[in-house]
């Protein structure tokens, strides 16, 4: 029979999520009401509504990564295993914000432009800068427990995060060569279009907040058992 | 419209069954480090037995 160790209780870490989730439990229901109420747009009708949805999901997955990234950079200077962790939960949690990027804006181009894809600037950097990122999961996932491994992941997500300004300014640097319309700016939305995009906006952030404090919780969880298997305390004594 | 509904469907849907596998792994390891067995949330095995 092996000893039961009690779980250690990280309040701030509980409060963190109960606020986050409280949030966006109170934010989604407000923000779908919005999108139902928002004006259908002039040129695309309906389907202009995936406006408050698609950037929100592309500022969340930017958000994700430039966390990996400090997280990183903090793990590369203070080597605590804690930094680590919350690096690969952005990480993963800023895939997932990219994954759904990149499904709903195909579905969106399908409606608008009639087709799935072009091999637009935008569109094949975004393909790159997920590919990076799913590529960074792949070195964790290959590389787990491994101190080297975490180090290599930190410096990786660094440069990665180059590819971020290059997305984001992609429309300028084909020089109006794009299929993709151009980044919000004063004036881009109508009346009634504006706070369903920034609930929108909102609403990814409290998803991020909530799934990386959940994955980070996790990832201890995770390296407490495989202490455990290996013979050790699972929690510090 | 069909591709709006497509559009909200699949992320809420994606966000949400990624959270619920988040839920389910932390109930997993939890159990596990309480030492209680793989499975067991009411009898053994599923069954519910008299004490003998």
């Amino acid at each position: 029979m092996q000893a039961i160790h009690p779980l250690p209780q990280n309040d701030a870490l509980r409060r963190a999520l109960g606020i986050s989730g409280a949030a966006l439990l109170a934010l989604l229901p407000l923000w779908l009401w919005l999108i139902w109420r928002a004006p259908a747009d002039v040129q695309q009708g309906a389907i202009q509504k995936i406006l408050y949805l698609h950037p929100p999901l592309a500022f969340g997955a930017y958000l994700g990564f430039a966390c990996t990234a400090l997280c990183g950079a903090l793990y590369l200077w203070r080597r605590a295993e804690h930094w680590d962790r919350a690096a690969r939960a952005s990480a993963e949690v800023g895939v997932l914000l990219c994954t759904l990027m990149l499904l709903t804006g195909p579905i969106w181009a399908k409606g608008a432009w009639g087709r799935w894809w072009t091999w637009d600037l935008r569109l094949t950097l975004t393909l790159l800068l997920y590919l990076v990122y799913l590529s960074y999961l792949l070195l964790r996932a290959f590389n787990e427990g491994s101190e080297r491994g975490a180090r290599a992941g930190a410096v990786h997500s660094i440069a990665g995060l180059l590819v971020i300004p290059l997305n984001y300014f992609a429309i300028d640097l084909a020089g109006g060569r794009s299929m993709h319309p151009e980044n919000l700016g004063r004036g881009s939305l109508d009346t009634g279009m504006g706070w369903p995009f920034l609930l929108g906006n909102l609403v990814v952030l409290a998803c991020f907040a909530h799934l990386a404090l959940r994955r980070f919780e996790l990832a201890g969880l995770q390296a407490a058992l495989a202490r455990r298997r290996a013979g050790e305390a699972p929690w510090p004594t | 419209m069909a591709y709006l509904i497509a559009a909200y469907a699949v992320s809420l849907l994606g966000a949400a069954a990624y959270a619920a596998s988040l839920i389910a792994q932390r109930r997993r390891i939890l159990r596990e480090l309480s030492g209680a067995p793989e499975g067991v949330s009411g009898g053994a095995g599923g069954k519910f037995q008299r004490r003998a």
